[in-house]
């Protein structure tokens, strides 16, 4: 069993003398609630390791303009926060590895954690932050093609002057759809239901904007392509009549929501609910079914789903977690 | 000429069975390990002469041995006297103090 080796020499500091084997915290995300567990986990004395995942500072990271995160009188980008969010658990003292966990042991006093690399972590506490991922349609494989997005940040600049779609609904999908209206032509915003929702200033915004046409009660069947794969058009229809159109489009944004990205947990025995998300057995507390695993965010949070929220739970994650170390025995218990 | 020996999980406890040892566990990618490997090779001759036999075990290698004593941190060496641990050190330790524990 290989143990991470080279990164470690340069953190323990204050134990000059000697290179633990064995981490007291591994934290998996490194968006808001994995930062804000790596800072008070860090400053209750320990050394987390904050593992980024597949997308290092999460979801947030693909987010222009964040203007309701407290602290910001200016509007801030996704990216900035997480950057200075991981700054500052580095600094603290959090060890941040750019992994991500493959295969995991929860329920046992050790946990395990196997990393894409094939190295092997174990640890006594583990913080599950792991977020969330973006919703797919039920039709996702009639909806193909270069031209269907995921990511407005990403790839609205492909669109500058075009027409597109969006297709979703609430305020992630409005924010979206507000920032590719400021790039694009024409944005058709493709909404299932009777009306729109979400925070009523995206709401007034987006209804204002010149480059906006809104089909409510209408959803997308189909892309349709020419002969070089490039998006002509997308088959729509109206959810309340049936009735099918064509509307010309360049390009198809989905915005669906999230859900949990909790498939990491399957047979580890985190107890989940029954929409995926990671259970907290006592809340306000972070701790889930399993001694030492705590869990935190957007994985944990189908009401609120807000950076804010996250970090919050992360730091609750970060005491709680420091708590529980605090309790073991001073000689942990085998493997 | 005394000699650093390296043990492995096959032989361990047949090997230490008898006697004192003196056990270094390292790993070549901790800086204190490679410092506490210095002391034991130039101290060799004094440690030897109390009648130990000095031996290191690495923990990358040797996963299972780390395991079975439970070693958390390195170096840790352990004193074995006739296949019993006796002392345990963690974190590098000079040459008169593993001499006085060897007595």
């Amino acid at each position: 069993m290989p143990f991470l080796g080279e990164g470690r020499q340069a953190y323990y500091t204050d134990t000059p003398h000697l290179c633990p084997m064995m981490e007291d915290l591994v934290i998996l995300g490194s968006g808001p609630a994995g930062c804000a567990a790596a800072i008070y986990a860090a400053r209750a004395g320990y050394r987390p390791i904050l593992l980024a995942g597949s997308l290092p500072g999460g979801l947030l990271t693909q987010t222009p303009k964040i203007e309701n995160y407290p602290g910001f009188p200016q509007p801030v980008s996704g990216f900035d926060l997480m950057d200075a969010m991981l700054q500052q658990a580095e600094r603290l003292g959090a060890r941040l590895l750019f992994h991500t966990a493959r295969e995991v042991t929860l329920d046992t006093p050790v946990k395990t954690l196997v990393l894409d690399d094939g190295s092997t972590l174990q640890s006594r506490a583990v913080i599950l932050a792991i977020g969330a991922r973006h919703r797919q349609p039920e039709n996702r494989g009639k909806l193909q093609g270069k031209n269907v997005s995921f990511c407005a940040t990403c790839d609205g600049h492909f669109y500058k002057g075009k027409t597109i779609a969006l297709a979703g609904n609430g305020s992630a999908a409005l924010n979206e759809a507000l920032f590719l209206c400021g790039l694009v032509e024409r944005l058709h915003l493709l909404v299932p239901a009777q009306e729109l929702k979400g925070p009523q200033i995206l709401r007034e915004r987006l209804l204002q904007h010149p480059a906006l046409a809104l089909h409510l009660h209408t959803r997308v069947l189909e892309t349709r392509e020419d002969e070089a794969g490039h998006m002509t058009g997308l088959l729509l229809q109206d959810t309340s009549s049936g009735e099918t159109t064509t509307l010309p489009a360049q390009g198809l944004f989905l915005a669906l929501g999230f859900e949990p990205d909790t498939a990491l947990l399957e047979k580890t025995g985190v107890a989940l609910t029954p929409d995926g998300y990671i259970k907290r057995v006592s809340p306000p507390r972070t701790s889930t079914n399993l001694a030492g695993v705590f869990a935190a965010g957007d994985c944990t949070d189908p009401i609120y789903k807000q950076a804010v929220i996250a970090a919050a739970t992360g730091a609750m994650a970060g005491m709680d977690a420091a708590e529980y170390l605090r309790s073991l025995p001073p000689s942990p218990p085998q493997p | 000429m005394a000699e650093i020996q390296h043990l492995t999980a096959e032989k361990f406890q047949e090997t230490i069975a008898q006697g004192t040892w003196l056990v270094d566990f390292w790993a070549t990618w901790c800086g204190p390990c490679r410092m506490q490997g210095k002391i034991l090779k130039d101290g060799l001759e004094e440690l030897a002469a109390t009648g130990a036999q000095i031996a290191q075990v690495n923990v990358d290698e040797q996963a299972g041995l780390a395991m079975r004593f439970n070693v958390l941190s390195i170096p840790t060496l352990l004193v074995f006297r006739d296949g019993q641990k006796v002392k345990e050190f963690v974190g590098v330790q000079q040459l008169s103090t593993l001499l006085d524990a060897l007595k």
